[in-house]
């Protein structure tokens, strides 16, 4: 299998949604809408009974051919908006086919509006409204009401730290499913006991994190080391791992998670979307109980995650962590963009472009330059995969970042860097041809045809919008496919490549693996990289279990 | 939404069932659709037609001259298609020396054929808008793809040149095996879990289908050959060895035709092979219990209850046992075995994802100062009490709502409901096998669902498996070298 599972950048497309039923609205027909009759492979085609295809070696690659979107009528967002006294509203985005019903509550508090030293009980917090208990149920009646009556209950908090309680059910369970939320919202008990089983399951999962066993829970000390090398140990980010600690969890207490509760529901600010088959009635009674909730004083940022302070354009600097059973070591290389600033959508669409051409689709498709080079042509990696992340430390939005994920075996090790940082240079020194451009900009159009969306999609992306404080735009379809195809001139794109290197870059490279000593004084004569910390395993993890760095 | 959440679902097994029974309604489908039917190449075969999901489209099955199975799925409410082959070509056909190669072989079908370049398929998926993966188990492996629907012929032409064409050479196979290895090593040999799980396998599935993980023994992965690689595309990659499934906004007459086109003259018979057991004899394997120590926290540990019961009701059955088992004012079995500090996680489920046998298997994730056999006799108390208590109208009433759910998850999108199908037909061969679930659900009584109870669960054939932490019992890498092997 390709990894895609592994891969946490599996991007949607950059259109996003906005298309369910587009195709039935506008009346039109897709037959025409990708001619191939230019295309060799068509050609083949029409040849091909009787064996044909044996006759034509090799194939020529033909130009992918972009589907003509602007004959369709792409349809808005369908979503009305109720306000409700106190600064709430309530959106309902209406499905015109299926049985489910959601309801998600987006309320405004949440990690960056409490003190920062409470992150770990807010985490208690959001988990507790669910598992608490509520209202005259325990938990383990709530869990039973739930799954008997087929709803589905989820909470958490969004990428900007809100507070978030998301429930799904069939249309004819709505009443019992917002009966359900209510109790959640407005009577949550956070019994003392399910808060006790609550510590000892988290107390588990951290200790099962602790053996490293599998790049899953590897990847959590890569990226914590990453953190460090490029923003130091004291960075937000640097400490998610120790937030899980049992010093941590032990401060986590009944009367803080009623206190934090207290702060979370509250109407003002609070974004509630219904999404499905609803009808009035439904309507109705979610904006009776978004009345039943308090509206306090409004809430704001009172901190966030620290910027880079660090200077750019340094050699990139290199953590190793040693675990001395593993045959082949997992790395980020990172190359962090502290100077560029928020970016308009006009260069948003010209870096998915880059990134198009670097991995293709995050590293799904692999015929692009990283994973050619650390896969199909050198065997080296299973996953390679590259993105560019716009908002590196969100909230923040001045800091990107690129980050370039890869295995290597233990003995090739010096040459999966070479290669990694060689590719790397040659993208940003020498910037993408015309021909890859186009191929990218051609792949992205099309893949808006590829796009599945149902309004629960769709709820997801105006979710997204509404915690940014933004409306949805009701061209976004167009509008993207707009950018994407303006898009013909490869020097401007290369100068926004280039001009972002120059701006300066903090490179960081991290290795999970168990490299010789011999493989480390090789690494270290690397002109290019400094290797600034080696660390066993073991080490990290009584770090941890201390609570982390003192 | 980007989130970090926790989330609260309705337990249900792996498998997708309907309540609605459709009897001779679904019969005289049928036909009518047989008669909708308005052209089809020659020599394919109209098999049937019919819906498992009120309110979807109805899907459309044939059977091409060289002997594969066609299913189409007309839908329009997206533009898009997708895409998915599904051969009986899993590590089950593999031999002791060559394993591995059913997913070595997949890799390499994404490389070069005989008309194309190598590269060129991801070239094209790119260049549509299209992506597609695959994946190697036991059992089956499968190749699917999604993309724009006019992009149909193409990505039907793109398909049928690997399955009918592909090109096995060097450079490629040799650098495709260093991905192999790397894969190995990312997903197994550097995971103590899985290295111990490994080890075991080769014990207590000794002389059966099961006996090594898909990826392969690392010995066979590097001495893998071109011609191991060529005599297995030979034998397994023939046409009445595959299924093919297509959903997308095209009529079903347009879409067989671009079928046969690409595929009917794909060429071969399928390889048979001299059956082999499908489990271990009762003899050798009840009661046993196999363990071995690795660098691990948790400990994973299953109790297995042989079956070839492929049945579908065995499935609804073992779903029904899982209900009784979580019906409880303390909580799900989960919850109270967490409180209990007997075990970490915790479920029973059939295996529906083998086609040789299908065991019952209970599952435990244990932590250093938990003891495996004080959750085992935890499990084994609680199977009885579930097994002593009647089927109510209220339990029954909670299995159909849990399918109704998840039969609206399921009909939401055309690509949940290309794959929901193939799954069924592939392991049931009925599509519209989930359309039973409701009438055997109803139709079952407490005596006949307590009498396969303690047959599918008796503890006298059941073996125990597990990974356990470092000296609670002899190491894995030891395993093998120690009288519980033979």
């Amino acid at each position: 299998m390709r990894d895609s599972m592994n891969n946490p950048h599996r991007e949607p497309s950059p259109l996003k949604g906005r298309m369910k039923n587009f195709l039935r609205q506008s009346g039109m027909t897709f037959v025409s809408l990708l001619a191939t009759s230019a295309d060799p492979l068509a050609a083949t085609a029409q040849s091909g009974a009787g064996g044909a295809l044996n006759n034509q070696r090799p194939a020529v690659i033909s130009k992918p051919v972009p589907l003509n979107w602007r004959s369709i009528v792409w349809p808005s967002l369908n979503y009305e908006r109720t306000p409700v006294d106190g600064g709430a509203s309530l959106y309902s985005i209406y499905g015109e086919t299926g049985k489910k019903i959601r309801l998600d509550f987006l309320f405004e508090t949440g990690v960056y509006s409490l003190p920062r030293n409470m992150r770990t009980n807010l985490s208690a917090t959001v988990d507790m409204f669910l598992q608490g208990g509520a209202g005259s149920r325990n938990y383990e009646e709530l869990q039973k009401f739930l799954a008997d009556n087929g709803i589905q209950v989820n909470t958490g908090t969004s990428q900007l730290g809100q507070f978030f309680i998301t429930v799904e059910m069939l249309s004819g369970d709505f009443p019992l499913a917002i009966t359900a939320l209510e109790d959640m919202l407005l009577r949550p008990r956070f019994d003392r006991d399910a808060l006790e089983i609550w510590k000892m399951e988290q107390g588990d999962v951290f200790q099962s994190m602790l053996d490293g066993g599998n790049s899953r829970k590897q990847g959590r000390f890569i990226e914590q080391e990453a953190i460090r090398l490029a923003f130091g140990s004291e960075h937000y980010f640097a400490q998610s791992l120790a937030r899980m600690s049992k010093p941590e969890l032990d401060k986590v207490s009944q009367d803080k998670l009623r206190n934090i509760a207290s702060q979370l529901i509250n109407r003002a600010g609070l974004n509630v979307v219904l999404s499905g088959n609803i009808t009035a009635k439904q309507e109705k009674s979610v904006l009776e109980l978004m009345r039943k909730i308090p509206r306090l004083t409004p809430v704001t940022y009172t901190w966030l995650p620290e910027r880079l302070k660090r200077p750019a354009n340094e050699k990139l600097r290199m953590t190793i962590i040693r675990k001395p059973d593993l045959t082949q070591a997992t790395l980020t290389l990172r190359y962090y963009l502290p100077n560029i600033g928020k970016l308009n959508r006009i260069e948003r669409t010209r870096m998915t472009l880059l990134r198009e051409v670097f991995s293709a689709s995050g590293g799904v498709i692999g015929n692009d330059r990283f994973s050619k080079a650390m896969r199909a042509d050198s065997g080296l990696s299973y996953s390679p995969n590259a993105t560019f992340d716009p908002e590196a430390v969100e909230p923040n939005t001045n800091t990107a970042y690129w980050r370039l994920n890869f295995q290597s075996p233990n003995d090739r090790l010096v040459e999966a860097v070479k290669l990694a940082t060689k590719t790397w240079n040659e993208f940003t020194s020498q910037g993408i041809t015309q021909e890859e451009l186009e191929n990218a900009r051609i792949s992205r159009i099309n893949t808006t045809l590829a796009a599945e969306l149902t309004v629960f999609d769709k709820v997801e992306e105006f979710l997204d919008d509404l915690q940014s404080r933004t409306l949805p735009n009701p061209l976004s379809v167009e509008g993207a496919l707009v950018r994407l195809e303006q898009e013909k001139d490869v020097g401007v794109i290369n100068d926004l490549l280039f001009s972002q290197v120059k701006s300066g870059m903090a490179p960081v490279l991290v290795m999970f693996g168990n490299p010789t000593d011999a493989v480390v004084a090789k690494l270290r004569k690397l002109n290019s990289v400094e290797v600034e910390k080696i660390v066993s395993f073991e080490d990290l993890v009584k770090e941890l279990v201390g609570g982390g760095p003192k | 939404m980007k989130t970090s959440s926790c989330k609260l679902s309705i337990v249900i097994l792996a498998i997708c069932t309907h309540p609605a029974a459709q009897g001779n309604t679904a019969a005289a489908k049928n036909s009518q659709s047989a008669r909708t039917i308005s052209s089809m190449p020659d020599g394919v075969t109209f098999v049937t037609a019919g819906k498992a999901i009120e309110g979807t489209p109805e899907l459309y099955k044939f059977k091409l001259a060289n002997g594969m199975k066609v299913l189409i799925l007309p839908d329009n409410r997206n533009p898009l298609a997708t895409l998915r082959i599904k051969l009986d070509a899993g590590s089950n056909r593999e031999k002791l020396g060559t394993t591995g190669l059913a997913h070595f072989f997949e890799h390499m079908m994404f490389r070069k054929t005989q008309v194309s370049p190598e590269g060129h398929y991801d070239r094209i998926l790119a260049g549509v808008g299209g992506r597609g993966n695959a994946g190697t188990s036991t059992d089956y492996v499968v190749y699917e793809s999604t993309f724009p629907g006019p992009a149909l012929d193409r990505m039907l032409e793109l398909e049928a040149q690997r399955f009918k064409l592909l090109d096995l050479q060097d450079p490629y196979f040799t650098t495709e095996k260093g991905a192999v290895i790397s894969e190995r090593r990312l997903r197994y040999e550097n995971d103590p879990l899985q290295r111990g799980q490994e080890i075991l396998r080769r014990t207590a599935y000794k002389g059966t289908p099961y006996e090594w993980f898909t990826i392969g023994a690392k010995r066979d992965v590097e001495n893998m050959t071109i011609e191991d690689a060529r005599t297995f595309y030979r034998d397994f990659y023939t046409p009445d060895n595959a299924q093919l499934i297509i959903g997308g906004p095209f009529k079903v007459e347009t879409a067989l035709k671009k079928v046969n086109d690409a595929f009917g003259d794909w060429n071969g018979k399928v390889k048979n092979q001299a059956p082999r057991r499908a489990e271990r004899p009762e003899s050798e394997i009840a009661g046993k219990s196999f363990t071995c120590g690795e660098s691990v926290f948790e400990e994973q540990h299953t109790i297995t209850f042989p079956s070839v019961d492929n049945s579908y009701r065995s499935a609804i059955l073992a779903q029904i046992l899982m209900q009784l088992l979580n019906d409880n004012p303390e909580g799900t079995i989960q919850r109270r075995m967490t409180k209990l500090k007997l075990a970490t996680s915790f479920a029973v489920f059939k295996t529906t994802w083998q086609k040789s046998s299908q065991p019952y298997v209970a599952w435990f994730k244990t932590n250093k100062q938990q003891s495996f056999e004080a959750a085992r006799d935890f499990f084994y108390k609680e199977l009885n009490a579930a097994l002593a208590r009647p089927l109510t109208p209220e339990l029954k009433k909670v299995i159909l709502k849990q399918q109704e759910v998840e039969e609206a998850e399921v009909a939401q999108k055309m690509t949940s409901l290309v794959e929901f199908y193939e799954w069924n037909e592939y392991f049931y061969s009925d599509f519209k096998v989930s359309t039973q679930m409701k009438k055997i659900v109803e139709a079952l009584t407490t005596k006949e669902f307590q009498a396969w109870g303690k047959e599918a669960f008796s503890a006298k054939k059941a073996f125990h498996t597990g990974v356990t932490a470092p000296g609670k019992s002899v190491a894995c890498a030891e395993f093998e070298k120690t009288a519980a092997l033979k």
